[in-house]
């Protein structure tokens, strides 16, 4: 009996001590290792400022974090010392709940100064007026650093929110021991959709069942990930469309109206055709495992060039083969990955707004492209670089370059995109195409009104 | 007669039912095989997937993916690579791991000590209020049981904004005492502990009663004493709630050096793919200190209480 | 009290009177209780509600004071509030039966003292510390269309392969059966604690006086477990009604809008549609809901008890 008030009295004691050797304060800031700080051996900054301290919201990512603090160090450097009294506080969330992580930090009144906001986000993020309207503290000469895809993409109304810390395109990879297997001779143009287009015989042949009980071992035709993104698959509505008009820009330039941009014929046409790619052909799998294409379990997969970190790490045996990705009638690539966002609530917007710019900086950038291997968002940077210069990763940047398109621009993104998914989870299904796309694009219209205001 | 338990004495099965019967020897082969077939089909389905987690924890990804179909014994033995590769990484052994930032020994850390100190407090105050409301008479005493069930009648979700503002006004953001104090008591516990409390006969209260036994006395030497594996059973449960506690921590800790076990699994899954082999052997880790703990209830508590022979 | 050579002994006050006494001090027991769920929980619950009388989000702040709009426009203007509830009521009424059934003949093969039990024990409570990111990954993988294992075994079997979480038909039993898997472990270890409290002399003198098996078990066994299961059953309800963690990280609410249970919907309305103040609403609703349920449980299984 005594025994067990013991072993309670333990349990305390030992829980007290423990937090006595954490430290009850609020946890020491990761700190960068050189943050004692060479200016020591350089002629001392005029008065010693009080040290600041960033706190930055973003995803937890290991490579992200070895880059992060390399970064900061470099940062403490430039201009003679200048910066070196910042430090930053990585709050790091993990992937898929650092949106919420957001809400949540805001709506508790927390204070951040950086925030790291996924592309189509920003406009979201302006119109809740979370981040500091920055575009009268840039110089066209600095905006010119990067494509200008990314600063459509953090821009809302006209005024500039936050710079690119990379960027994204896709191209389709293969996978060359298949396609040598099923006796195809690929180049890198694109193939084409349609139930007359190039693409449907290729990724029929590549289709494999070999036990013929009507289940692929191998699908010709995957787009990677087991998630109906937005990202990957609104792309072949809007190849079916011209620039400039409805379906190839997929929502109003104010980005509130869907009906007749997103249930266009143009787009139902081609959203049949994926549909029958699911059920009618039977070249895409409705529930691809994860890396179904480096696993084996489809022979080609539309997808970022981050899949070739995954494979040098993971499946360093696997022969690849690249392209562009398919299209309708016009190419086109989605672009768009993380922008840097200083917060409303920062006190310390000068220092936030100098890490952000020497961040996005070529010299930034390239701490970034060391770790995490990802399309670099600054243009003069990415065309030093030798893997973007050799076969397969070139399709990427020409890609890019030559057809890359934001997401639709609209402040109702993260509604959108999960309607989406939701959609397309009943086009896979079966649906009727027409019917959905007009009850969706209708949905799409009512929560995106809110907006409006 | 072997001293077994006479639970099954209703249903049919067991060392009772074979009394029952006529041939002992050959009932006593088919009960055997009846509980053998029962085993089997019980570890299948519970055991399937957390095995192949485990097995496939000791491999690279392209040995999982490459066994993963057609399904057979392959798909859960490591017959081809076996390394601890993946457990040395996710502690954060070795530089490589190190300098990737892992740190899976600290987060287990935080979550055996959040989960301890919880357990310790709770079986203190909760047991006062189980006690209350097993055994004290109180007029009016379900009013007071409906207001503590109506706290777990709304969902986590919607109250973690304003529950964040309170601690936060509290002065517990980002410290440990964010992972313990607001659970120092839960309904969910209190609730449990009441029915085994008040399953204590009566008798033995007023028999300490005559002996001049205050309300704490009961509480400590007759009431805990007799309902020990109720106690012991809810009291892994709560440590098991802490352990797999997920969206508090989130919003509540924001330094790493505070982040429990389950945020750090989830912190794995970044932008890219993540390593499967290193996830799953995360997973086991932070899976095993709970079933550890079972283990040590079971063999301490649940044998002992068979022994005793007035209580099954 | 001792005895004075007053005249007239003098009126006790209310706090002297032993029987309030007692119940002061039994009050002091639960306090601290009170406390923590009046902080911890009940400000948090009206903080909820005031929410809901707003146009609220999280990241645009109060926009406007709506009063009762919000429960007005879930109860007329939103097929999804009820859809919402009617596939929460299935999954309930799926699930918290056979958890309760399989959960008290698990309890009862696994509470007997026999070689491996343990292991057994163990085995049934894995499930249960098992985080739901591995739940979501393996049995994804599991009732995976092409490859997973459950479609294999059925071809073994000749039966034709199913879809099981993309089927609008098939999504929430599935679900129903993956929650059933993980969660049994809790109500079987609650069990065979209560089971374990049974006099063993309550048996022998049963089948002294000649009671066969099935007179054991609902004479005895039941009755004497009936705290237990009450418990079982009334908090296996309350949490069934308001599961999420499965659709969320199996589903999403999909397809379509069949596994979209009325906290999921909260979930969405809260983080996706940028409405908090309307999901807040809507867990009002589902609290008042459950009020009535869980009394009316209490009513029916608790029959006079404290």
């Amino acid at each position: 009996m005594t025994r067990l008030w013991t072993f309670a009295g333990i349990g305390a004691v030992i829980g007290t001590i423990m937090l006595a050797a954490c430290g009850s304060a609020p946890a020491a800031p990761t700190q960068a290792p050189a943050a004692p700080n060479p200016a020591a051996t350089k002629p001392p900054a005029p008065a010693a400022k009080t040290p600041v301290t960033l706190r930055f919201l973003k995803i937890a990512d290991e490579l992200e974090a070895k880059a992060f603090t390399e970064m900061l160090a470099a940062f403490q450097k430039i201009d003679g010392g200048k910066w070196s009294y910042v430090n930053i506080e990585f709050d790091a969330k993990p992937f898929a709940e650092l949106f919420p992580a957001i809400q949540k930090s805001v709506a508790t009144g927390q204070v951040t100064d950086l925030i790291q906001s996924d592309g189509p986000n920003v406009k979201n993020f302006a119109y809740n007026k979370l981040l500091r309207d920055v575009t009268d503290n840039y110089t066209p000469a600095e905006m010119a650093q990067w494509s200008p895809q990314s600063i459509v993409e953090g821009t809302y109304k006209g005024r500039f929110y936050g710079p690119p810390q990379n960027q994204s395109c896709q191209a389709l990879w293969y996978n060359q021991e298949m396609v040598d297997a099923a006796g195809l001779k690929l180049d890198t143009k694109g193939l084409t959709y349609g139930p007359n287009g190039t693409g449907l015989p290729i990724w029929q042949k590549l289709t494999v069942d070999k036990n013929g009980d009507g289940t692929p071992e191998v699908y010709g035709f995957q787009n990677s990930g087991p998630n109906w993104s937005d990202y990957l698959n609104r792309i072949i509505a809007r190849t079916n469309g011209k620039p400039g008009d409805p379906t190839y820009e997929g929502v109003s330039p104010d980005g509130l109206k869907f009906k007749g941009f997103f249930d266009t014929d143009k787009a139902n046409e081609a959203f049949q055709f994926d549909q029958d790619l699911f059920t009618k052909y039977k070249v895409r799998s409705t529930q691809p495992p994860a890396n179904a294409m480096l696993a084996g379990f489809s022979a080609m997969a539309v997808s970022q060039d981050l899949l070739l970190g995954t494979l040098k790490n993971q499946f360093p045996n696997f022969k690849i083969g690249a392209m562009e990705p398919p299209y309708w009638v016009t190419p086109m690539c989605h672009t768009g990955s993380w922008h840097y966002g200083i917060s409303s609530s920062t006190k310390s917007f000068d220092e936030a707004l100098a890490f952000v710019k020497y961040a996005s900086s070529d010299e930034g950038a390239a701490f970034i492209w060391k770790y995490k291997n990802q399309l670099p968002a600054n243009v003069k940077f990415t065309a030093t670089l030798q893997e973007y210069k050799s076969y397969p990763r070139n399709i990427t940047v020409d890609n890019f370059t030559k057809y890359g398109k934001p997401r639709i621009e609209t402040p109702a993104y993260t509604e959108y995109s999960a309607l989406f998914n939701e959609f397309y989870g009943a086009l896979v299904s079966g649906g009727n195409v027409t019917d959905l796309t007009k009850q969706y694009a209708q949905r799409m219209e009512d929560v995106a009104a809110k907006y409006a205001r | 007669m072997e001293k077994t338990s006479n639970v099954t004495a209703g249903l049919g099965f067991g060392p009772h039912a074979r009394r029952d019967r006529a041939s002992s020897f050959v009932r006593r082969w088919g009960g055997n095989a009846l509980t053998v077939f029962l085993y089997a089909v019980i570890a299948f389905v519970f055991v399937t997937p957390m095995a192949w987690v485990f097995g496939n924890s000791f491999r690279s990804p392209a040995s999982i993916f490459a066994n993963l179909n057609p399904v057979s014994w392959k798909t859960f033995i490591p017959f081809d690579e076996f390394s601890l590769n993946n457990y040395l990484q996710a502690l954060g052994v070795g530089d490589v791991a190190r300098g990737l930032g892992f740190a899976l020994d600290r987060a287990l850390l935080i979550s055996l000590v959040s989960s301890v100190v919880v357990v310790g407090l709770s079986l203190v105050f909760n047991s006062g209020a189980a006690y209350f409301f097993g055994r004290l008479r109180f007029p009016r005493k379900n009013l007071v049981l409906m207001y503590v069930l109506v706290t777990m009648m709304i969902p986590q979700q919607v109250v973690i904004v304003p529950l964040f503002l309170v601690v936060n006004q509290l002065g517990m953001i980002n410290t440990f005492w964010a992972l313990v104090v607001p659970w120092y008591a839960s309904p969910f516990i209190t609730f449990a502990l009441a029915q085994f409390f008040a399953d204590v006969p009566p008798e033995l209260d007023e028999a300490a009663t005559m002996d001049g036994a205050n309300l704490f006395q009961i509480l400590t030497n007759v009431i805990i004493p007799n309902s020990l594996t109720g106690l012991l059973t809810i009291s892994l449960l709560e440590f098991q709630f802490i352990w797999n506690e997920f969206y508090w921590p989130l919003v509540a800790i924001s330094s790493k050096e505070l982040m429990p076990v389950q945020v750090a699994i989830a912190t794995q899954f970044t932008d890219r793919d993540p390593q499967w082999g290193r996830v799953f052997a995360a997973m086991v880790l932070a899976s095993l200190p709970v079933i550890i703990l079972f283990m040590v209830l079971q063999k301490y508590f649940y044998q002992s209480a068979a022994m005793s022979g007035i209580k099954g | 009290m001792a005895i004075t050579t007053v005249a007239r002994p003098k009126p006790l006050r209310w706090w002297q009177k032993h029987r309030n006494r007692v119940m002061l001090i039994g009050l002091l027991f639960v306090l601290p209780a009170l406390v923590n769920f009046m902080v911890f929980r009940y400000i948090p619950i009206i903080g909820s509600a005031w929410y809901s009388l707003w146009d609220y989000s999280l990241l645009g702040g109060f926009r406007e004071f709506v009063g009762i709009d919000n429960y007005v426009r879930a109860l007329t203007r939103d097929s999804s509030v009820l859809n919402g509830f009617l596939v929460t009521l299935s999954f309930v009424v799926l699930k918290v039966p056979l958890q309760v059934t399989l959960a008290l003949l698990l309890a009862a093969f696994a509470s007997q003292e026999r070689r491996g039990m343990g292991v057994i024990r163990a085995l049934i409570f894995i499930p249960v510390v098992t985080s739901f990111i591995v739940v979501a990954i393996v049995w994804g993988m599991l009732l995976n269309r092409d490859i997973g294992l459950a479609n294999s075994i059925l071809q073994t079997f000749g039966l034709p392969r199913q879809s099981f979480l993309t089927s609008q038909t098939n999504a929430l039993p599935s679900i129903v059966a993956i929650a059933l898997w993980k969660d049994v472990g809790y109500s079987v270890i609650i069990l065979v604690a209560g089971l374990k409290g049974i006099p063993v002399m309550f048996y022998e003198a049963a089948t002294i006086d000649g009671a066969n098996s099935w007179q054991r078990f609902t004479r005895i066994t039941i009755p004497l477990l009936r705290r237990a299961l009450t418990f079982v059953i009334v908090t296996t309800t309350l949490f069934s009604f308001q599961v999420f963690i499965p659709i969320y990280a199996l589903t999403s609410g999909g397809p379509g809008q069949a596994t979209n249970v009325i906290v999921h919907y909260v979930y969405q309305q809260a983080f996706v549609y940028s409405d908090m103040g309307y999901a807040s609403a809507l867990s009002i609703l589902l609290m008042a809901i459950l009020f009535v349920v869980s009394a009316v449980q209490l009513r029916l299984l608790r029959r006079g008890d404290w």
